[in-house]
């Protein structure tokens, strides 16, 4: 036995490094929400210039809100994560603005629904900063979590509290309020597949069992996570929600790949989806249509292929730099405030303003994977490799159903779309996130200058 | 004129926008290289999330293990037996070094005499042992492997003074 002796550290040299980076990245925050806080703001007034040609009568009122909701968020991380990255925040701030923003042209009703989910998921961010110090206890949880995720994804085929709502059963509704369990689902099973998959990580890279000519892991070791990835798949076949059994199943994929480092799960994953994407497509009819109305909408242009039709309109309307807010032509396509927004943000700041919502995706999910590259806990790395591809994929699946590049199944765009489960369930995973981030920075084991 | 008002003001908009992006890229660029000042950070001592009172803890505990100096590295034969692993990357802990024993278990297990915990390092990695005058060193089975000077190690694999050894990301020199 022998010591592990290094030159002792100059623990008050790395605690003044630490303070100094903290300010660094709060300072940049601070000033990236003030400028989107002037975007969305921006974006507001011109709105609404364009529509009734004056200013909104409370444009003090709704900065002084945003800026309000992003102080708040941002006075919390200051406090509580200070050594975070810097872009998340601002970036899903000036997503969930800009959304705002066109939700409110679109449907006064809607607005001030949203802008409440709005401020209960910055409540939600705050206490899960503040009750989460150790992101590592939700390892313990693992188990639970996928409990959690499997409950939450039954709930809405409940007989009483289930409720059916444009041909997907994904909703619960208790007393007055609403909401998608499927959505809190999500972050629930990326928590379980990070603790199951670090726990079983060197037993699944182990290729040790025949199966005829290939040698594959062991099978038992599987079980768990392929029983919670098919209850899940199942369940969301049942309640025909397309979108969210394609983003499990990505999300499975990724984690399985990234855990494991064998590309032939990504190989035997595709296969088996393909597969499963053909037999869905001969058994159910609404799967068809949507690949039919993919593939040429105009078959029915009044009638499926509307939809898809009218967005096309609305991009190609756009242009490059679009019609200008608040004038395009509102309220043509079905379903505009939730997955179609953004084809109505193509309209009316053109392709210079959707790209600008792809780069803000592309932004967020390049800050989560540098997170996760940072993190020499195996957990912490995995379940920031799992959240940002939840975020990362969902935005792709529904941008690709928009502009045409797959069959559309419905989503909501990440914090644009209108859609209060959503909201929460996209601040809860931006908390848990950000949390990752700065015990990344300041954990005790991570190699301070390490990159 | 109001509607040419409204599209400079709609490229005024997409200006503040971009300019948004930008100055995002600029805090991506300055997280990734970060200003001066902060490579003054004390990076020899990366390792040192290890908290001190731990290392005393344990230095106090085993006062026979030879103490590591500075000095004490001119007076080492070039022959002799390998005593120490001075750590060559990661860069960040360049310089860090740990003390064999006659017997030295390193893995991520707490139990280990020396606990490297990351990610590429199993629970017991590997086992360091003298026998004679050679220091030797023998993989415990470990998922990604002991490397002696590029080989995977086989077996019983002896480590002579100027030898890397590579165990999960970190490439040590025994001394």
């Amino acid at each position: 036995m022998t010591a592990v002796a290094f030159e002792d550290p100059s623990v008050a040299l790395r605690d003044e490094a630490r303070r100094r980076t903290a300010r660094r990245r709060r300072t940049t925050e601070l000033g990236l929400l003030i400028l989107a806080a002037m975007v969305v703001c921006g974006t507001y007034a011109l709105a609404s210039l364009g529509r009734t040609a004056s200013l909104p009568a409370n444009i003090l009122w709704f900065l002084a809100i945003i800026l309000g909701l992003g102080l708040v968020s941002h006075i919390a991380v200051r406090r509580l994560a200070p050594l975070a990255d810097p872009l998340l925040l601002p970036l899903a701030l000036l997503l969930n603005g800009l959304g705002y923003v066109f939700i409110a042209r679109l449907n006064n009703a809607l607005a001030g629904k949203q802008a409440g989910w709005s401020a209960v998921s910055v409540i939600g961010f705050v206490i899960i900063l503040v009750a989460l110090k150790d992101i590592r206890v939700l390892e313990r949880y693992r188990y639970t979590a996928g409990l959690v995720g499997i409950v939450l994804l039954v709930l809405p085929l409940v007989p009483v509290i289930g409720k059916s709502i444009n041909g997907s059963r994904i909703w619960v509704r208790l007393g007055p309020i609403g909401f998608q369990p499927g959505e809190i689902a999500k972050v629930a099973l990326a928590i379980f597949l990070a603790g199951y998959l670090v726990e079983r990580r060197e037993l699944l890279g182990v290729a040790n069992f025949k199966l005829g000519p290939m040698t594959i892991p062991d099978p038992k070791h599987f079980a768990p996570v392929l029983m919670a990835v098919g209850i899940s798949l199942i369940v969301v076949v049942f309640e025909r929600d397309l979108g969210s059994a394609l983003l499990f199943f990505i999300l499975f994929l990724v984690m399985m790949w990234v855990a494991t480092g064998r590309a032939t799960y990504v190989a035997v994953g595709m296969t088996l989806f393909a597969a499963a994407a053909y037999f869905a497509w001969t058994a159910f009819d609404h799967v068809q249509t949507r690949v039919t109305v993919w593939i040429d909408p105009w078959v029915d242009p009044t009638g499926k292929g509307y939809q898809i039709i009218q967005a096309t309109y609305a991009l190609a309307w756009g242009g490059l730099t679009g019609t200008g807010p608040g004038l395009g032509v509102a309220g043509r396509i079905p379903k505009d405030e939730t997955d179609f927004i953004f084809a109505v943000i193509g309209e009316e700041l053109g392709l210079l303003g959707s790209t600008a919502i792809i780069c803000a995706f592309l932004l967020l999910a390049g800050s989560g994977l540098r997170v996760s590259r940072r993190s020499a806990d195996p957990f912490m790395s995995l379940l920031a490799v799992g959240l940002t591809s939840l975020l990362a994929f969902q935005a792709f699946i529904i941008v690709a159903g928009v502009i045409r590049l797959l069959p559309l199944t419905g989503v909501t765009l990440p914090f644009v779309s209108y859609g209060g489960s959503s909201l929460v369930a996209n601040y809860l995973l931006l908390a848990l996130l950000i949390r990752i981030s700065d015990q990344v920075e300041s954990h005790d084991e991570m190699p301070v200058a390490q990159r | 004129m109001s509607e040419q008002l409204l599209t400079i003001l709609k490229f005024c908009l997409l200006a503040l926008l971009y300019l948004f992006f930008l100055r995002v890229l600029r805090a991506v660029w300055t997280e990734i290289n970060p200003p001066k000042v902060a490579a003054e950070t004390p990076t020899p001592s990366a390792r040192s999330g290890r908290a001190p009172k731990a290392d005393r803890a344990r230095s106090d505990k085993q006062k026979k293990a030879p103490k590591p100096t500075a000095t004490n590295k001119g007076s080492r034969r070039p022959g002799g037996v390998p005593s120490r692993l001075m750590i060559i990357e990661p860069v960040a802990q360049a310089g860090g070094h740990y003390v064999l024993g006659p017997e030295t278990t390193v893995g991520r297990s707490p139990g280990c005499s020396i606990v490297l915990d990351e990610q590429y390092v199993s629970q017991v990695h590997a086992r360091f042992f003298v026998r004679g005058d050679t220091l030797f060193v023998e993989d415990l089975g470990s998922t990604n492997g002991t490397w002696v000077n590029g080989s995977r190690a086989v077996g019983q694999m002896p480590v002579r003074v100027g030898n890397h050894v590579q165990i999960g990301n970190l490439i040590m020199e025994a001394q």
